[in-house]
Parts: structure tokens; sequence; C-alpha cells
């Protein structure tokens, strides 16, 4: 029951509080999500454009530069001098000079650019950064770049290759990635060697999240440099460069720009930009995994915060069942003890909630009255009770019949048994028998009705025939259970107040009907007396019903009766001016048994 | 005669009870008065009797002891009369199997149907036929008769019974085997000649007359002066007669 209770509490309190939550993290879900993802975009695209503000800025420049000094005759002619032949001339040497100052300040500006070459066709040396010579070509070590360059068709102007330099046989091999780019003026290439290890560091601080990959291509879609953060690098390297190769075979670069693709398993969004510049592509993706990584501590929080919910209302749940059983409990208490006619013991003190005060106080206040109501009932019988006691005790009851027997005896002896003084004296003994004998013993309407015949026949003795009495009972509620004194009070009343005034010689006739009807038994007691007006009635039945101290016998009655049977049970009065009075009542058979 | 004992501590009612009741004719002799139950116990040492009837409330000793401390003579029949009506008492006189517990002051129909029991046990007892002489059943029909003729209007067979010292209904046996008719159907006869008379007086009443010869409901009048006339009271009042003698 318990657990019952507990479980539709808690069901209904998580609803309560789990919808708008889950409402609240959706929306703020879907709020997060679309920041994510315009980070992310915004991200890859910003990179590119940071790439391209760096690397090809400088690049081009540089070359731009080159191109120009190559284009000026000042220095165009000594070049061709320099290169062609062993020696060199006063303006040679300057130009030279010139152009070694001028590729050291690049070298200072941009450490990643780790060399840069002049190279004029049909020439045996060029011009190097790294060499205060000028180096022949099959001497130098490095001079794979010339291959490069003479591959290149005659109309493209510039071309990216990734190369190595092996400088020293000691040192590790320098990863490059190689600029060619026609001059303009003469027949004759710039190179210029960028560092990747170092370019890579650079690229690293523009990018948006360590997620991020970042890949550029040369023209011919091979890859130039990568940086990546995948777990399996050279494995998604050439994933990534096949997959590029193969969309790019098909379809323009474009396409891949600010779309979700999926490589090698895994979601990437991909940021893709050519330079014309450089005649390279550059490309950013991004994984799916972090927009997963992002959301990781928003879920964390959500997952916590649903935990705590949980928590929450499965304690919230408990508090209130418990105390829900407690007050049912006490609800259950205070009803049994009630029933039973206790003192209530519950204080309406501990409930906090509205509608357990006002439903306590309800059913406080009910109960208590009911208690009261009872209580005070009781004590009025218990009174009336105790007052019949109390006069039983000023005269003792010993005194009274050992008397009316001495005087009875002595009737007999001076008069004979057939003295009125002798009957007298026997129903007398009856009357007073009947009337000391413990209120609350249980009498049958046969002895009710025996007693009430004895007390009318002292009254004929007293006023002869002025009194005629009939009686029409049914039989068959002569067992019935009645509290004494039931009727007499009421036959009295009628002898009482029945009474002409004008003290005519009228006899008072009196009819008793006792009638055993289904489920009840109506009694009705009749006389011919003076009557009531209808004021006097009121009067009276004010009287009956009031709580003043004088002893009226109507009034007694009418109390036990509502006392005994209830209110279906009270007296009806009819009477009319100078006819007579009737007074009627009903006792129910069933209630009989279960009361006192 | 059986030996009767009686136990009370006021002296006028002890002699009230054994002098008033006519106890010779129910076959009883009172053969000891005590005031004091020690007294009474003294004297059955030497005084064997049938029946002790004692009083409880009394100074020396009350009458439950009396009862028990008489336990010791297993034939003797004990009755207590008193006016307590103290449940406790009426229970305890039943575990000391009283024979019967009267209530003061005495109801003498009571009191004669509890000693002609009391008699019937002891007949038995001592296989005694009751045989009586005419004369003395005559005696006590005589007055019977005289009693109703007086008394037709309040009349009854307990009043009658107490009157010549028997139970109710041993009267009223005795009176049906010696008269042929009931004592009701004698009373209601001679109540019927007086409603009868009383009617042929147009002054009185048809419900005067009805309580006149002693009935207590008009109603009841009517269907007993129907089924003795054999017309209603008032057919009667206008002269019409239904004589059985005739019609038969």
């Amino acid at each position: 029951m318990l657990r019952k209770y507990f479980f539709k509490r808690v069901r209904t309190y998580f609803l309560y509080m789990i919808i708008p939550t889950l409402i609240l993290f959706i929306v703020v879900g879907y709020f997060f999500i679309s920041i994510q993802l315009r980070r992310i975009q915004e991200g890859g695209q910003a990179t590119l454009y940071n790439l391209s503000n760096s690397l090809e800025v400088t690049v081009y420049n540089l070359g731009y530069y080159l191109d120009v000094m190559t284009s000026n005759f000042s220095f165009s002619l000594p070049l061709r001098n320099m290169l062609a032949t062993n020696t060199m001339q006063q303006s040679d040497v300057v130009a030279f000079h010139m152009t070694q100052n001028f590729f050291s300040s690049f070298h200072l500006a941009y450490p990643y650019i780790h060399s840069m070459y002049l190279y004029l066709d049909g020439n045996d040396r060029f011009l190097s950064s790294a060499s205060s010579q000028i180096p022949t070509i099959e001497q130098y070590y490095d001079n794979d770049w010339l291959d490069i360059y003479q591959q290149m068709a005659d109309d493209e102007i510039r071309f990216a290759s990734q190369r190595q330099i092996h400088r020293y046989a000691f040192d590790q091999p320098v990863q490059v990635i190689t600029l060619f780019q026609r001059m303009s003026h003469m027949n004759g290439v710039i190179v210029i060697n960028i560092d990747l290890d170092k370019y890579q560091n650079l690229l690293r601080n523009a990018m948006v999240t360590e997620f991020q990959n970042l890949f550029l291509f040369s023209s011919h879609r091979d890859m130039l440099g990568s940086i990546t953060t995948e777990q399996n690098n050279a494995a998604f390297e050439r994933a990534f460069a096949l997959f590029f190769d193969d969309f790019l075979a098909t379809d323009d670069y474009a396409t891949l720009d600010g779309n979700w693709w999926r490589i090698d398993n895994h979601l990437f969004f991909l940021n893709a930009q050519y330079s014309e510049q450089l005649n390279i592509y550059n490309v950013s993706a991004i994984p799916f995994s972090y927009l997963i990584h992002e959301l990781r501590y928003y879920l964390l929080l959500v997952l916590a915060i649903l935990f705590l919910d949980i928590m929450i209302v499965f304690s919230i749940a408990y508090l209130y069942t418990r105390r829900s059983f407690f007050f049912i409990q006490e609800c259950i208490n205070v009803f049994s003890e009630a029933e039973k006619g206790e003192e209530i013991t519950y204080q309406v003190s501990d409930v906090k909630d509205e509608f357990g005060i006002i439903l306590n106080n309800m059913i406080y206040l009910h109960l208590r009255n009911n208690q009261m109501k009872m209580n005070l009932m009781e004590r009025q019988y218990q009174y009336e009770l105790s007052e019949k006691a109390a006069l039983q005790l000023q005269i003792n009851p010993h005194f009274i019949f050992n008397t009316l027997q001495i005087m009875d005896f002595e009737i007999i002896k001076n008069l004979g048994k057939l003295s009125p003084l002798h009957k007298m004296t026997m129903q007398l003994s009856k009357v007073v028998k009947y009337a000391l004998t413990d209120p609350t013993t249980k009498v049958n309407l046969r002895e009710e009705l025996e007693y009430l015949k004895a007390y009318l026949e002292i009254l004929k003795v007293r006023f002869g025939d002025f009194i005629i009495t009939y009686f029409e009972v049914d039989e068959n509620v002569l067992d019935f259970e009645v509290f004494r004194l039931l009727l007499q009070p009421i036959v009295e009343n009628c002898l009482e107040h029945g009474k002409r005034k004008d003290g005519g010689k009228e006899r008072i006739i009196i009819k008793l009907k006792i009638y055993d009807r289904e489920d009840q038994i109506s009694f009705a007691i009749i006389d011919n007396g003076v009557g009531m007006t209808q004021q006097e009635l009121t009067k009276l039945n004010q009287k009956i019903y009031s709580k003043g101290m004088d002893n009226i016998g109507l009034r007694n009655v009418n109390h036990r009766l509502l006392l005994h049977y209830g209110e279906e049970s009270a007296l009806q009065i009819h009477s009319k001016k100078n006819l007579g009075t009737a007074v009627s009542f009903r006792l129910p058979k069933t209630n009989n048994k279960n009361k006192k | 005669m059986y030996q009767l004992l009686i136990v009370d501590d006021e002296k006028k009612i002890l002699e009230g009870i054994s002098e008033i009741f006519p106890w010779n004719n129910i076959g009883f002799e009172v053969v000891g008065k005590f005031t004091k139950a020690k007294a009474a116990l003294a004297f059955l040492e030497n005084h064997p009797v049938d029946v002790v009837m004692t009083d409880i409330s009394m100074p020396d000793m009350n009458g439950l002891e009396l009862a028990k401390a008489l336990k010791k003579y297993p034939d003797l029949i004990i009755v207590i009369f008193s006016s307590y009506s103290d449940y406790q008492y009426m229970r305890e006189a039943i575990t000391l199997e009283i024979q019967d517990y009267l209530l003061k002051p005495i109801n003498y129909d009571k009191l004669s149907s509890c000693f002609e029991k009391i008699k019937t046990l002891l007949d038995e007892k001592f296989s005694i036929n009751r045989n009586t002489d005419g004369s003395y059943y005559g005696k006590i029909l005589k007055k019977v008769d005289d009693y109703l003729s007086n008394h037709f209007r309040d009349g009854s067979l307990i009043e009658a019974a107490e009157l010549v010292g028997l139970s109710p209904n041993y009267l009223s046996k005795i009176y049906k085997e010696n008269k042929g008719v009931s004592f009701s159907e004698s009373l209601t006869k001679i109540r019927m000649q007086q409603a009868g008379e009383m009617l042929n007086d147009p002054t009185h009443k048809s419900y005067e007359i009805a309580y006149y010869v002693g009935y207590d409901s008009p109603k009841n009048f009517t269907r007993a002066f129907k089924s003795y006339y054999k017309v209603t009271p008032r057919d009667y009042r206008n002269g019409i007669r239904k004589d059985e003698d005739e019609t038969c």
C-alpha cells in the first residue's frame, strides 16, 4: 500500500519535474549545438583566412619582389653575368650583396622560409639564400627542384610541390613546400622553400580548435602538407588525400566548402579554398567528434541535473507519502477513538499543508462536536439517574415497604381482605416498587401497563368514576422493551391539565392506544379534557424543548425518547380547545435492542 | 399439615404473615416464629420442619447466611421474602438453591402459588394424594360467588384467589371442576346481566356501561356482549332480542 502510493507519487512528481526540465534542455541544447555549428563553420573559414593572410600574402609578396627585382636591368644583367661566368665585376658584386641582404632580411622576417633560389634557364649555377657563394647545381645538396621546374608546363606560372632538403648526412632531412614562380621578364624561376615544421607550428596557432585538421594540396592534387589531430595520422592523411583527389577528379572544390562529408567513416565539416597566387588548395576539416567533445560538458550537466531531479523527486515523494500515511493513520485513530467514545487526543498543529489543516480542522471539529454532544446527553442522562438515586437514598425503600407491609396486615386484620384500603395498599406498593426500581433496568410493555393500571386504580379510588380509562393494545407488542415510566407521566399530564377549570362534573375519558405497525409501534394517549388553543400548544412545545429546571413530566418523557430512539420518536401533541388533547409517538422496533 | 418456620426481625410483620395468611387452607402450619436467625437455627436443631421462610436484612445474621447455614438439612425448603430486589442477592439466592424469592409487601397470589408449588413437591415426596372433602370446597366456592356478585366490576381471579388463600391457577381449576363453568365465564355472565339491565335504562351511555361492568375498552365490551346476547348493545337497547332457547 505504502509502496504503491510511493511509486505513484514518484511518477507524478517525476512527470511534473522532468517535462519542463527536458524542454529546457532541448531548447538550450538546440541553441548550444547551433552555436557550435556556427563556430565550426566560422572557425574553418577563419583558419583558411588566416592561412591566406600569412603564408600566401608573404610568399606571394616575396615572389613578387623577387620578380620585380629580376625585371630590373640593373639587377637582371649582373645576375645573368653572375650565373653565366665565374668572374664577377664590380656591379655584379654589388648586385650579389644586395640580393644576399634581401634574402637575409626575408629570413629574419619570416623564419619559416627555409631558403630562396634564383635560377636562369640554361645555367649551371643559381643564387641560393642558403649559400654565400654562387653554387653549381650539380654540387649543391639540394638539386632535385630543377627537375620539377623543368617538368612544369610552359604556361604554368606557379607550382607548389613537396620536397625534402637533406643538407648534411648527419642531419634530419627538412620537409619543405617548394613554390616555383616563373620570372615574368626573364627565362628563369624563383624558388621559395618553406620549412613545413615551422610553418605548421605557425598554423597551429591560427587554428580554432585542437580537433581541426588542415591540408594543403598542390594544383596536381598532391598533398603538400597537413596538420592532423586524428589518432592514426598517416592513415587518415592517406584517406583524406585519396578522398580529395577522387573528389576533385569529378567535382569542383567549392562544393566541398561549408558541408559535412564522410571520410574514412568519420564525419567532417570541410572548408576549402583555392589560392590563385600560389596555385594551391587549402582545406580545413573539423570532425564531428569536436561537436561531441564540446557537448560533453553540457551532456554531463544534463545528466547531473537529471540525477539530482530524480533524487529530489524520490525524497519529496518519500516525505510526502510518509506524511500522508501518518496523517491517514492519525485520522483513523481519531475516528476509532471517537467511535469508542474516548477522549480525542489528536492535536492539530504539525501539518503545514493548507488542505491538511482545513481537513484536520473539519474532522476535528466534527468529531469534537459529536463527542461533546454524546457527552452532554450522557451526562444529562446520568444526572437524571443520580437525581432519582438521591431520592431513593433519602427514603430507605425498606422503611417504605416494611411500613406498607405492616399497614396491609393491620388493614386486613381490622377491615378484611375486601376492604378497598387493602387493595389500595397493594396498588400503592406496586407503584412505589416500580418507581423505586433502578431506572436503567429494562421492562416490557406488559409490566409498564400493569404499573400504569395500578397507578390508575389508586386514582380511581381517589376520584371515583371521574376518570375512565380505555386501553386498546395490540397483544403482540406486550413483550416489547421500553424504558420505565414511559406512559405514566403522559397520562398524569392528561389528568393534570385536562381537568375542567370550572370544576364541571364531566368525567375525563382517557384512551390509550398501542398499535403494531410493521417496523414501529405507535402510541397515542387521547383525552377529552379542556384541550389547548394554538398559542397554549406552542407554549407547551417550547416548554418541552426548553432547558429549564422545572421538571415537567412531558419534557422528561420526550427527552428520554430522544435519547433512546432519536428524533423520529419525539412526542407529537395535537389539541383543540374544549375538545381534548392527543399525545402520540412512535418507537422503532429494530432500534430497541441496540440502545441502553 | 406441613410445618413452616418464619423468620423476620420485625415482630409485626412476623405476626402479620403468620396470622393473616390462611396457612391451614393450603396445608401448612406455622410451628415457629423468630425475630432472630440464630434462635431459629437453635430451634431447628431439635425441631425439624419442612419449610423455612426468612427475611434477608436482619441484625444478627442475614437471611442468606441463614440459608447457607441451613444447607446441612438437605430436605429443607427455603423461601426468601425481602424488600430487596437486588440482583446480587437474587444471584446468591439462586446459587443457594432457594425455592423462591418473594418481595415485600407480600403479593398474596404469588405467596399462594409459591406454597402450592412447595406443597406439591412435598406431596410427591411423601406420596400423599390430595383428597379434600366437598364441604371444604363448598365453603370456598360460596365465598368466591359472593365475591363475584359484589365485585363484578373490578373483580379478578387473582383477587378472588387471594380472598380464599389459594393460588389463581388452583382456584380456577377447582372452580371449573365443581361448577362446570370457568371463573371468567361466571364473571362475564354476571357482567352481562348487569349490562343488560343497565341498557334498559336510557340514561346510561353505552361506553359508561362498559366501564361500569368492568371493561377497560368499549370494543372488548361490545365483543363480549355480542357473544353473550348475540346482538350488539345498541340493538339490545332498541329492543331486539335473540333468545337462544326460542331459536333452538
